[in-house]
């Protein structure tokens, strides 16, 4: 899922700390907003939005770092809305609900895994990309500006 | 030049979509798998609902109470019984 490779070049110092807060970022976002789904996302398009001008290595952690809060949010908003639904209407728990909160529970820990794993490995200049959206983000983030 | 340009772009996207298809296919096959497991009596969600209510019929109560007189009058009762034994059914 997580493969580590060859970037074009070597990151300097500077970049590598940068490319790592893009993570962590999220991290924070998530600990911080933890109810709202959108938190996050907002965190991580700031940052994004801030370091579009940056080199490339930290350019492309940024994007890596959005796209994967971007599926996030798409499940996770759902959950959202449909813990309001409960609370606030005539809508009641059902075992369907609680698969599905259990299912986006579990992915996002996995994802909250595996951005600690990128944060730490990013902030040591190694180039970390992830599977599937580390090829959108090859597509997305090209070398020059 | 232009050709080829598209044909890997396409190759390129090709692979993505898929990735993501595989991807959404994980995610559902774990909605399933999850769906399948009764969660409703794990975590024990109609007990916990039944005492919820217990305890909130209980609070109102003591509030009605609190801010109302009691009727205890038999004939109140017996009448209101009644009612209840022709109208509600």
């Amino acid at each position: 899922m997580i493969t580590n490779t060859h970037f074009p070049y070597t990151p300097g110092e500077h970049e590598a700390e940068k490319a790592s807060n893009s993570y962590l970022m999220s991290l924070i976002a998530v600990i911080a907003g933890l109810p709202l789904p959108i938190v996050n996302l907002i965190a991580t398009l700031i940052f994004y939005l801030g370091n579009r001008k940056g080199t490339y290595f930290v350019r492309w952690h940024c994007t890596q770092a959005l796209l994967s809060q971007f599926s996030l949010l798409l499940i996770n908003t759902i959950g959202f809305w449909w813990t309001i639904g409960i609370i606030f209407s005539t809508e009641t728990i059902t075992n369907q609900y609680l698969a599905y909160i259990i299912t986006i529970l579990f992915f996002n820990l996995l994802e909250f895994i595996a951005t600690i794993y990128t944060a730490i490995n990013t902030r040591n200049g190694i180039h970390v990309s992830w599977w599937f959206y580390g090829d959108i983000t090859n597509i997305l983030c090209k070398s020059r500006l | 030049m232009a050709t080829s340009l598209t044909f890997y772009a396409n190759r390129a996207y090709d692979k993505d979509s898929h990735k993501g298809l595989i991807l959404t296919g994980i995610f559902l096959t774990t909605l399933f798998l999850m769906n399948q497991l009764d969660w409703m009596k794990l975590f024990k969600v109609k007990q916990a609902t039944l005492k919820t209510e217990e305890k909130l019929g209980e609070l109102f109560w003591e509030i009605f109470k609190d801010n109302g007189e009691e009727v205890s009058d038999t004939l109140v009762i017996h009448q209101h019984q009644q009612y209840r034994e022709c109208y509600v059914r």
